[in-house]
């Protein structure tokens, strides 16, 4: 029996320990297995989370800016002031007509945003018309 | 038209995701591949630390949870030394508390018996389930009496030992694993062997 080299060494070390690991109690094989399937469990749950569908993401960015834009410029439309809305007023009333500009303001709001005004604007001229003759 | 930018939108945003989920799987896949070659040499390696399967799992179980939760997107070639430096700061942390533990211990001077036993590493190390033919008995033998020399050495020993030579990693690699210098990693591996070398002089299983 001679004296051992690092290789020889080596070697067994290699030999003992894959011995070791490739010879494991069937209980501790099942526990590895376990903790191995849970670790990527886990991972895959907290990745589902994350991994929203792009298109979902789309739809929500595009409601949030819609809601966000009804929001700020309706009530901007709606509270914008009397001399804004003079030019309009003027071209609606006629000379001898005084109504209050905020109360025409709000017609003309709400004129614009219903759809079955809209003749009523078409035949402006005939209005205008009854409104000089008959004022 | 909006309509159909709409469903072209929908139906790319259904590919892409569909696409990431086959990326997902692929990656668990690989990654399931990955652990299972590594887990039963992972937990060899805590138990000749620790000297406690129950350790050994949880340890392992830790290092792999941080591996898959932190480092799965890293590229499937560092998953290894990654891996493996997890691995031995979770047992260096073990270590760590043990040693406070056990400085309790001494403080409230409470003896356990157990613990005041002379450790005998050749009665915690894993049975052989099929022992029948000779060569495997003898295998058995040879790898019950090296884990007993291994599991004798001090941890920074093992470690640099078990990384260099049965992980397979050079010496920078090592050193990155255990967080320490390279010259350190040399002292290490050099005192291991020479410490292996006067335990196993008398045993060459070789000449059986």
């Amino acid at each position: 029996m001679g004296m051992i080299t690092e290789n020889m060494l080596l070697e067994s070390v290699k030999r003992g320990l894959d011995y070791s690991a490739g010879n494991l109690d069937s209980q501790t094989q099942a526990h590895l297995t376990r903790i191995r399937l849970q670790a990527l469990e886990r991972n895959n749950r907290s990745s589902m989370f994350f991994h929203i569908p792009s298109f979902s993401h789309g739809f929500a960015a595009a409601a949030v800016v819609t809601l966000l834009v009804t929001l700020w410029v309706l009530p901007n439309a709606k509270d914008s002031s009397p001399t804004q809305a003079a030019p309009a007023v003027s071209m609606l009333m006629d000379s001898g007509q005084k109504a209050a500009p905020m109360t025409l303001d709000q017609d003309a709001m709400d004129v614009l945003m219903s759809s079955e005004d809209m003749d009523f604007l078409e035949n402006m001229d005939i209005y205008e018309w009854l409104v000089a003759e008959y004022g | 038209m909006m309509e159909t930018t709409a469903l072209v939108t929908g139906h790319n945003g259904q590919l892409e995701h569909e696409t990431q989920r086959e990326s997902a799987l692929t990656s668990t896949a690989k990654m399931n591949n990955f652990l299972r070659g590594v887990e039963h040499r992972a937990f060899v390696i805590a138990r000749l630390a620790t000297q406690d399967n129950e350790e050994s799992l949880d340890i392992v179980q830790d290092a792999m949870f941080k591996l898959v939760q932190k480092y799965s997107a890293h590229p499937e070639t560092e998953w290894g030394a990654l891996f493996h430096a997890i691995l031995h700061s979770r047992i260096n942390d073990w270590h760590r508390r043990q040693k406070v533990r056990n400085r309790w211990r001494v403080f409230f001077f409470l003896s356990d018996n157990e613990d005041d036993e002379a450790y005998k590493p050749e009665e915690h190390v894993a049975q052989t389930q099929f022992p029948e033919p000779e060569e495997q008995a003898l295998q058995a033998e040879m790898s019950e009496i090296m884990l007993a020399a291994i599991g004798v050495l001090p941890l920074r020993q093992q470690q640099a030992l078990l990384l260099r030579a049965w992980e397979g990693y050079d010496i920078a690699e090592t050193a990155k694993i255990m967080k320490c210098s390279e010259g350190s990693v040399k002292t290490h591996y050099s005192r291991a062997i020479h410490s292996l070398r006067g335990k196993l002089g008398g045993y060459n299983g070789n000449d059986n």
